[in-house]
């Protein structure tokens, strides 16, 4: 194959090469190698005279690659492979120049050819880019013919460009032919950058970084192309090159120590958890994610990218004395103080090297026999903020290119009593420790120790201290020219991002607080009664909610709080006792995002009571990060090739290609929380790569309706490649509120646009079965019979006729009042989702219960429980409404409680009458009746007088809706 | 001397098998497929006509589904085009019924400056004629939309009708052509008309 053709092979049809020339860096290049030279072809660069003939406009215009050979070197298969490393198109100031300069040495390498017929003299050519910015370069070559016809081509083709009936022509219009190419260069130099891409636009889903567009208004294609294939490329790449991943253990633990010096053993906090896999089950590794704190799990969806696959992949730990049980620590620890130095110097002065010290040397003590084996790695302190981490000394040679950075966001925005310091470190597996690894890819992880600002009411400055810090948060790297020029990385990013890592920790005295009244908060702790105590409570925790509405520490993850506030305590004493002056909060905690090169299980997430000396109490997190193992060089072939398959998909224009195998999606009888999954298959049926995208039918309006879930949303299909796409039917109480008021038989159509092509329509059907769940009592009231007998959903009896109570809720309770009552843990403990499904397919059918009231099997009462909650739950708006929660916690004893049952809307107030009628039955029989009482008013208090969460901007008591209840069932 | 180029968008609608994509694959392609599945979505093609005066017109064409549970969709694809080809088939007295209540829809909901064309194709199959060509033209007439018949199968009348919408189209402010970039490229469309038109809630689209 001649070199000509070798360059072809990876243009357009429309691309002609001209002249492809074959030369050498030249020595006194600005283009020096780094990699050290094995072979020549590592030296050898081609120069190629493209030319591209538009017929539109019948004008030619042409430009130089620049292209290096690249070769994989296992096995002798292995075939060359040209990468374009730089384009000039040939205009303006484009220019090439020449010299002959005289060889010095002769190469007299075996297999080289024979010195003297080797030419003494040789020519160097530099390319001048028409843009000044672009150094020149220069190549040397022997080959004068070739040198000859490519500088005649050039000549030609500038010359072309230059005549003067060419110069009305739209400067839009000129060199768009190039634009696949350069744009290729742009999107490998960031694929293969050794700078992770930002967390936050990674963990963004692609369909929502795409333009906007809708049927019928294609949005940018050309760039959504791009991002949907540098993103196929990305997964693609680490997927096929993963060799296994190395599994590093992290500690990270964050206290704010109030000004003190350690004055107590630090090895309660910094020891760990005593037993560690003991809490494993709760702690999901962060691939298969999914938010507990939602009241409603969805169904785990498929996921993408390489570490989620469970393939055969080895996985490798650090160098560890197995043998040694003392050899057990994490092996990097992580440790974020906060206050550290209250004294007034220190605004002035951002460092207190004694302060620092004293606490190292502690922490180091509190390691125990495990000291030893520790070095401090790193250590930033701004003010009061003091982040530093120890490695286990073996794998210390691990960590290279140790970063710092320092922010202050207090006063002014810059005094540092309040801000952050962050540490970057890259984490490179041995080249030795792995075979066919011989440059493996780095990764890297982040830490940022934060201090925002204090005080109940400042959530939002809070927030905007995140944001604040995130922005300023950066990095400066060192400048390497050659690297830079080499690699065709921008050498004018002289700073590298917070959120360019692979992982980031987010730890600290974050501050947030807890919204709910102060007497709420120490009763709900020191009360016996409450079920679930942190989980109520996290409910109103602002940090949660201000990651939930997207406020802050978006995509972050935290794990499930299992523990106390932290914040605040009077210092040295050892007790549960909260300090009166401010209300208890979670205010230290430790977030977490990851990016897609990396498995992150959090194996503990805990508070250290022990340690008293401050007024906050330390927190402790336990991670076992498993980072990828991949070889650079082959990374980077196997890039190129992906880029090179995934060619020609601009050439689409037009061309319908894309085949919807199963335009039409039957789903059959669907069911309230029954997820079902059918696949939609598509095929490329071109000789060219198709890209999709679903796109929403209106510009306002979302892809599919909420019942439906689509996976994956985006995807690239190779010539003759079928794809599969799942669509789930899932019916949450969102969707089925919806739902249960439209018709019984589904119909949708989702549009399917294969970008710069058609848009295809795939239309889904199914049947709904109706369900008595996530609607109104109101309507419950006015059906004429179980909702699954009802022709129409709107088949309501008339005024006069409604019921009292919705039947639900009377089959329910009068099942339970036989026998259910001596079930002392009636709604405390969690039922069996099959009995429930069956009770609540009954309550839906109006069927008899398979289970005779007063049944020995305890398991079926606690069902029924369990399915009154969640049917309470379910509800679309609570039994008692929200707007007269207010005027119910104004009632001071038992008559004023039942006065205001008259404010009830008729349909709730036999619905609350019957429940806690109920209630005051079963507490009547217990042992402790006052006692179980409390609890099932504590239980149903949250049910009974939901909140939706838009509203609670100023929440109602908790402790007083409790009491309201207890007026009834006491 | 440059030419002058403008760009349309030009929407096809019309009942299911009347031949709407045949008449866009012999325009775009010059060439026909006794056997073409139905068309479940919309196409996206692109076709040039140069007027006399060298003047050049591209058509951005939008080949719609015409199966009756689609027809919610069409407003997505008929709206902000420049002009409509309504096809009916010359051998299906009702594909005209069909055509008449897509050229009311257009009338009411399209950009009123939309220029219509009624398009009685399948000539080639003169001897099963259902469609009277006098009906269809008095009809035309009243409406004011152009008429034409067409054969996709023999190419009779196709690019015909797409030069005639050419000449009809008010070539004013000529567009510069704007690179690949061709589906983002909507020159020939007013697009202040469609911000305005939707209002306030504009903002949230972007």
């Amino acid at each position: 194959m001649s070199t000509e053709d070798l360059v072809a092979s990876f243009l357009s049809p429309s691309e002609q090469v001209k002249v492809a020339l074959e030369t050498q860096i030249s020595s006194d290049n600005n283009e020096a190698e780094v990699i050290n030279v094995l072979s020549d072809e590592k030296e050898t660069r081609i120069l190629a005279v493209i030319s591209h003939f538009d017929e539109w406009s019948m004008t030619e215009e042409g430009c130089v690659f620049v292209c290096s050979y690249k070769h994989l070197n296992n096995g002798p298969g292995s075939s060359k492979d040209l990468h374009i490393q730089r384009a000039y198109p040939i205009f303006g100031r484009f220019a090439i120049s020449m010299a002959q300069n005289r060889r010095m040495t002769l190469d007299v390498r075996t297999g080289a050819v024979q010195p003297a017929a080797q030419p003494r003299t040789g020519f160097s050519v530099t390319i001048h880019d028409p843009s000044i910015r672009v150094p020149a370069h220069t190549y040397c070559t022997d080959d004068v013919k070739k040198l000859q016809q490519f500088v005649q081509e050039c000549k030609r083709l500038k010359e072309l460009f230059e005549a003067p009936e060419k110069t009305e022509k739209q400067l839009s219009t000129q060199f768009v032919w190039m634009a696949p190419y350069v744009n290729e260069l742009a999107s490998l130099s960031d694929l293969l950058s050794d700078i992770p891409p930002d967390l936050r636009i990674v963990n963004e889903p692609l369909i929502d970084r795409l333009s906007h567009c809708n049927a019928g208004l294609p949005g940018d294609d050309i760039a959504d192309l791009r991002l949907i294939r540098d993103f196929w490329i990305r997964t693609k790449g680490q997927e096929l090159c993963l060799k296994g991943s190395y599994r590093l253990s992290v500690r990270i633990g964050t206290f704010n120590v109030n000004g003190k010096l350690p004055s107590q053993d630090l090895s309660t906090w910094i020891g760990g958890p005593a037993s560690l896999p003991a809490v494993q089950g709760d702690f999901p590794s962060l691939g298969i994610y999914t938010d507990e704190t939602q009241s409603t799990k969805a169904p785990d969806l498929k996921h993408l990218g390489p570490m989620n696959s469970s393939g055969p992949c080895p996985s490798f730990t650090l160098p560890r004395d197995e043998s040694d049980v003392a050899d057990s620590g994490p092996d990097l620890l992580v440790l974020g103080f906060q206050e550290l130095d209250h004294s007034a110097e220190a605004y002035i002065y951002t460092t207190n090297a004694a302060k620092e010290d004293a606490w190292c040397h502690a922490v180091i003590a509190g390691l125990g026999e495990l000291g030893p084996r520790y070095d401090k790695l790193i250590s930033r302190q701004l003010v009061g903020m003091f982040l530093v981490i120890f490695v286990r000394k073996p794998v210390a040679p691990y960590f290279t290119d140790v970063k710092t950075g320092a922010v202050g966001a207090g006063l002014m925005g810059v005094m540092g009593n309040k801000g952050a310091t962050a540490v970057r470190l890259t984490f490179t597996p041995k080249q030795d420790d792995r075979e066919g690894v011989n440059t493996p890819k780095s990764t890297v992880l982040t830490f940022v120790n934060a201090h925002l600002a204090a005080f109940d009411e400042m959530v939002d400055r809070r927030n905007v201290d995140f944001h604040d810090l995130s922005k300023r948060l950066i990095f400066e790297t060192r400048v390497e020219q050659e690297e830079e020029i080499e690699e065709g990385i921008d050498a004018s990013i002289p700073w590298i991002g917070l959120f360019n890592t692979d992982a980031l920790f987010w730890l600290g005295d974050l501050n947030y607080r807890i919204d709910l009244p102060d007497i709420d908060i120490r009763e709900i702790l020191s009360s016996k009664i409450w079920e679930n105590k942190d989980g109520i409570m996290q409910e109103h925790d602002q940090l949660i909610k201000s990651r939930r509405t997207g406020k802050a520490f978006t995509n972050f993850h935290e794990a499930q709080i299992r523990f106390p506030p932290t914040y605040r305590f009077t210092p040295g004493i050892l007790t549960d006792g909260y300090n009166s002056k401010r209300k208890p909060a979670w205010t230290d905690r430790i977030l977490l995002l990851a990016g897609p090169t990396v498995k992150i299980r959090q194996l503990s997430y805990s508070n250290h009571p022990k340690i008293t000396m401050s007024d906050h109490r330390p927190v402790l997190a336990d991670f076992e990060i498993n980072v990828g193992l991949w070889d650079i060089e082959e990374h980077e072939i196997l890039m190129h090739k992906l880029m090179r398959e995934s060619r020609h998909m601009e050439e689409a224009v037009g061309r319908s290609m894309l085949k919807v195998l199963t335009p039409t999606v039957d789903f059959g009888k669907v069911h309230y929380m029954r997820p079902a999954i059918r696949t939609v298959k598509l095929q490329n049926t071109g000789k060219v790569p198709t890209t999709y995208r679903f796109v929403p039918i209106h510009g306002e309006t979302s892809i599919h309706p909420s019942w439906l879930r689509i996976e994956p949303m985006t995807g690239i299909l190779l010539p003759d490649d079928i794809a599969e796409i799942a669509f789930t039917f899932f019916a949450d109480n969102v969707a089925a509120r919806t739902l249960n008021l439209s018709e019984r038989a589904l119909k949708a159509t989702v549009i399917l646009h294969s970008l710069l092509g058609k848009d295809h329509f795939i239309s889904i059907t199914g049947e709904y079965q109706y369900t008595c769940f996530a609607t109104s009592l109101e309507r419950l009231t006015r059906l004429s019979g179980p909702v699954r007998t009802l022709n129409s959903p709107l088949e309501y009896l008339p005024d006069h006729r409604a019921k009292n109570a919705p039947r639900e809720v009377m089959r329910l309770v009068n099942w339970m009042m036989a026998g259910s009552a001596r079930v002392e843990n009636l709604f405390f403990t969690p039922a069996e989702d099959v009995y429930i499904h069956s009770i609540r397919e009954c309550l839906d059918t109006g069927d008899e219960f398979p289970y005779p009231p007063g049944s020995e099997d305890d398991r079926i009462h606690l069902a029924f429980g369990a399915t009154l909650l969640q049917f309470l739950e379910s509800l679309s708006s609570p039994v008692v409404p929200v707007f007269i929660h207010e005027r119910c916690l104004q009632a001071t004893d038992r008559d004023e409680a039942f006065e205001s049952l008259d404010a009830f809307p008729s349909s709730s107030v036999n619905a609350w009458i019957s429940i806690t009628a109920f209630l005051h039955y079963i507490c009547r029989s217990s042992q402790d009746p006052v006692l179980r009482a409390k609890r099932l008013a504590s239980v149903f208090a949250p049910v009974l007088m939901r909140e939706e969460r838009a509203h609670v901007l100023n929440p109602i008591s908790l402790l007083g809706k409790q009491r309201f209840i207890l007026y009834f069932i006491d | 001397m440059a030419n002058k180029q403008y760009q349309f968008k030009l929407v096809l609608l019309g009942e299911s098998a009347v031949g709407k994509s045949s008449l866009v694959l012999r325009f775009v392609k010059d060439q026909f497929d006794d056997y073409r599945e139905s068309t479940i979505g919309a196409a996206f093609l692109t076709q040039t006509v140069t007027l006399e005066d060298q003047t050049t017109v591209k058509f951005e064409i939008w080949d719609t589904a015409g199966q009756e549970r689609y027809k919610s969709l069409a407003p997505m694809y008929y709206r902000n085009a420049n002009c409509a080809v309504v096809v009916y088939d010359i051998t299906q007295a009702s594909s005209l019924d069909k055509a008449r209540t897509w050229i009311r829809e257009l009338q009411r909901q399209a950009d009123p400056s939309i220029i219509i064309a009624l398009c009685g194709n399948k000539v080639d199959l003169a001897a099963r004629r259902q469609v009277l060509q006098e009906e269809a033209k008095k009809y035309a007439e009243e409406e004011g939309l152009m008429w034409m018949e067409t054969s996709a199968k023999t190419g009779e009348g196709v690019t015909e009708v797409f030069t005639a919408i050419a000449k009809k189209l008010p070539l004013t402010a000529p567009p510069p052509r704007s690179g690949r970039n061709v589906a983002g490229a909507r020159t020939g469309v007013d697009l202040n008309k469609q911000a305005s038109g939707q209002g306030q809630n504009e903002s949230c689209n972007c």
